[in-house]
């Protein structure tokens, strides 16, 4: 970095990483207890499910990996936690990253302790696919005979209670999708228009703005943006967990960047006005 | 929508964009003339080429997680060019790749940009090399390479997600001069911040046709155009018809082009 | 099942034990002469045959998608579907051992020849001989548990968490405010930003929700309205044009339109 400017256009950056540390744990230690507006995407992503029928199977769809799981996770979780309040089936399955489907069984099996969830009743994992097109497409004309088995017995699916009266998607009533990718192109081109179930997506935080195209089209019914979404559905749950309290460290560590910004331009218009004097 | 018979009237449309594409390639290949604008994230890659050979330190190329499809073969025909550019002047290139099977073909790709740049026997086997298909093992790869080789330039086209701003900001740190371009639109605030020129949009896929000159790929790139005209022309007609109350959503042109 | 299905099916049908497993050894052999055949063709006839091939695989998808669909969302191609897909997954695969192989070719000469840093190029090849052994023999172990969540989670983790730190450098250093149009952008991404977080909702939490022309004021409304009203459409725009050049450039690679790339050179030696 050049030595010229004035010293608030110079600082070094790991002055800036160490404040963003430092925020980070304090906000963690010492949450800030403000209450967070519910958007209207989370709003619509907890009505459908708060609306489904009980006697359908709701699809989780995971494809995040460690990397993303401080946001993914969070999301996965609050949604497993209603569908298992409300004692609603459910099924999951992953794409991209087979990562994610070690994850996501690890996390259902966790909540289902919790609420008492029966594997193969209640709950189902259908696997790890990674040609997404091919998959969906088939899951669009019969979903036993594109999966044909469970990802943790590897019994045919036709075998299990929880799979009673699934044919394919138009069996289905909400298809969530929990994604540190933009697998929502392949959903919406193949699945959304074959079904009535609505589809809602939860997206990472830098992900999110390029879903608002099909929100405003109704294509996805719901969205969670990112932890920020998961939060708010712990809020709509009545709940106040983990999730909340991460608010804290992310709203600290936005407003370092402002000030950090702010001090930016600062020392960018203090550089102008001392090259203008001299 | 998996099938034409779901949706005829916008089956049609993809039927008729890709005649449109196909006629006027067609007459490129003609002998007819296209104009093209000025793109100066293209044009900087012949400067950082040459910074790179002032420097003496390697140009690095990377595209991304692009797997074997239609961006990450788009990446390969702008390295291409960038490679028989640097074969001129016998800058190291280096690549590495996050997908195996696009690794197979970048290789190949490498290997005949030097031969058709008449240095065959510049090719290095190990320029171009398979890191990870894990996201962020390739891309603390990519950053350690950066920071290592301290690479003069650094051209970013492909598919980019979480870890564009990892490489963008490694090469800003070593001081590298950077291009990036991809088609993932929320990753383009970050190239913007930290690269000195960013390809946007669907510039990419014009990037091949602003390199080359070839015909075909600047009839192609009117063809685009013509067919974005009449996707503008379908955006102002459907909120017309929206926007009027007698007509609104049965207004059989908005039905045409709703999915359900 | 269609005309094509039970033809197939009359052709190749089931095989089980030993038949399978010499189909299996048949299908290898028939690649390996396919390649050999391919390597020794001249430029331009190994070019026509790779121009076919690219036809017609990408014919099955065009056919498949255009045919008209019965009641059930069926034509007669359909069913090939899953098959084709599985012969793609199958095909990446494959390309997976080459990737290894570049690894091991790159790293292990490093080693070998105790090039610098070949403590590294060590390291690497040890880590992936492990982890590969954990998850193949020993899968359902602590010892791969602990690999896989221990250690590959927390790297993948800690990665994904030094985008924080570059985010907060790249601001600091790139976002500056030197014309108008950036005073625009600043002021759009602080409304954004303040509007999803706690700290940013309380400035305006005293302004009703909904229900009066005050509440259009509240910041986390703003911050909704600038996503869903302006960032959609331009996201929008931008998505028309990348969905249209994709189709050029897939139509470009499926009737092997495009020069000057993928293997030109070769077919031009000869």
């Amino acid at each position: 970095m050049s030595n010229a400017g004035h010293p608030l256009t110079r600082i070094n950056r790991h002055w800036l990483y160490g404040a963003l540390l430092a925020i980070v744990v304090i906000g963690l230690i010492v949450p800030i207890p403000l209450p967070l507006a519910v958007s209207p995407e989370a709003t619509r992503f907890y009505d459908a499910i708060e609306n489904a029928p009980k006697d359908k199977l709701v699809l989780v769809s995971t494809l995040w990996s460690a990397s993303t799981q401080g946001e993914n996770r969070p999301q996965t979780q609050v949604v497993l936690k209603h569908l298992m309040k409300r004692r609603i089936r459910f099924a999951l399955i992953a794409f991209g990253d087979a990562q994610s489907t070690t994850l996501a069984q690890e996390l259902a099996e966790e909540q289902a302790r919790i609420y008492k969830y029966e594997y193969g009743k209640d709950w189902i994992n259908l696997g790890f696919r990674q040609d997404i097109a091919g998959t969906l497409k088939g899951m669009v004309r019969d979903i036993n005979e594109t999966l044909k088995t469970d990802s943790v017995n590897r019994r045919p699916l036709a075998s299990y209670p929880v799979m009673a009266g699934v044919r394919n998607v138009d069996d289905l009533s909400v298809i969530a999708e929990f994604s540190a990718s933009g697998n929502y192109k392949s959903w919406v081109g193949l699945v959304v228009g074959s079904t009535d179930a609505a589809f809602c997506y939860a997206p990472t935080s830098v992900m999110a703005p390029e879903l608002y195209t099909y929100l405003d089209s109704g294509q996805i019914r719901g969205m969670l943006f990112g932890i920020k979404g998961a939060a708010e559905y712990e809020q709509l749950l009545g709940e106040k967990g983990f999730t909340t309290r991460a608010i804290t460290p992310v709203s600290l560590a936005l407003v370092l960047l402002f000030v950090l910004i702010g001090l930016g331009n600062y020392g960018m218009y203090a550089t102008k006005k001392m090259e203008g004097n001299s | 929508m998996t099938h034409a018979s779901d949706k005829w009237e916008a089956a049609f449309l993809v039927a008729l964009w890709s005649i449109i594409v196909l006629v006027t390639v067609i007459t490129a290949q003609r002998g007819r003339k296209y104009f093209i604008r000025r793109i100066p994230g293209l044009n900087a890659i012949d400067e950082a080429v040459g910074r790179a050979t002032e420097m003496g330190r390697p140009i690095l190329m990377v595209p991304g997680l692009s797997g074997l499809g239609v961006v990450g073969l788009q990446a390969l025909t702008i390295f291409s060019y960038i490679i028989k550019t640097a074969a001129k002047f016998g800058n190291r290139i280096m690549m590495p790749v996050a997908d195996p099977a696009l690794y197979t073909v970048a290789e190949e790709v490498v290997r005949e940009s030097y031969a058709s740049a008449g240095r065959p026997e510049d090719f290095d086997p190990t320029s171009v090399y398979f890191l990870s298909d894990r996201q962020f093992a390739f891309a603390s790869g990519v950053a350690g390479t950066i920071h290592r080789e301290k690479v003069a330039a650094s051209f970013l086209f492909g598919d980019f997600f979480a870890e564009s701003l990892i490489f963008a900001e490694s090469g800003q740190q070593v001081g590298a001069i950077q291009v990036a371009g991809t088609v993932q639109t929320t990753q383009l605030p970050f190239f913007i911040a930290s690269c000195d020129y960013t390809i946007i949009g669907d510039e990419y896929y014009a990037a091949s046709a602003y390199i080359s000159r070839e015909p075909t790929l600047l009839g192609s790139l009117v063809g685009q155009d013509i067919c974005k005209g009449m996707m503008l022309l379908i955006v102002v007609l459907g909120t017309l018809a929206l926007s009027i109350k007698p007509l609104g959503e049965k207004f059989f042109f908005v039905q045409w082009f709703t999915i359900k | 099942m269609n005309p094509i299905q039970s033809f197939l099916s009359r052709a190749f049908p089931a095989l089980h034990g030993g038949a399978l497993a010499g189909a299996v050894a048949g299908c290898v052999v028939a690649c390996v002469i396919a390649v050999v055949i391919l390597q020794a063709l001249p430029g331009k006839a190994r070019k026509a045959v790779i121009a076919a091939v690219t036809f017609v695989a990408g014919l099955f998808y065009a056919l498949e998608f255009f045919l008209p669909a019965n009641a059930q969302d069926e034509n007669i191609l359909t069913f090939a579907v899953p098959t084709v897909g599985n012969v793609t997954n199958v095909l990446g695969g494959m390309t997976l051992g080459l990737g290894v192989l570049s690894l091991i070719r790159i790293h292990g000469s490093n080693v070998v020849k105790v090039k610098s840093g070949w403590e590294n190029s060590m390291l690497l090849l040890v880590s992936m001989v492990v982890m590969a052994v954990a998850g193949i023999w020993y899968g359902q172990t602590l010892f791969y548990r602990s690999l896989f969540r221990d250690v590959l989670n927390s790297f993948d983790a800690a990665m994904f968490a030094v985008l924080a730190f570059f985010i907060v450098s790249a601001a600091y250093r790139a976002f500056r405010i030197k014309s108008a149009e950036a005073t625009l952008l600043m002021v759009a991404a602080l409304v954004v930003m303040l509007g999803q977080i706690p700290i940013g909702q309380y400035l305006t939490h005293w302004l009703p929700v909904k229900g009066s022309y005050l509440s259009l004021l509240r910041l986390d409304n703003i911050s909704n309205w600038l996503l869903s009203t302006v960032n959609a459409p331009a996201q929008r725009a931008i998505g028309f044009g990348l969905g249209i050049g994709g189709l050029a450039i897939a139509l470009r690679i499926w009737l092997s339109l495009e020069r000057g790339a993928y293997f030109e050179a070769k077919a031009d030696e000869s």
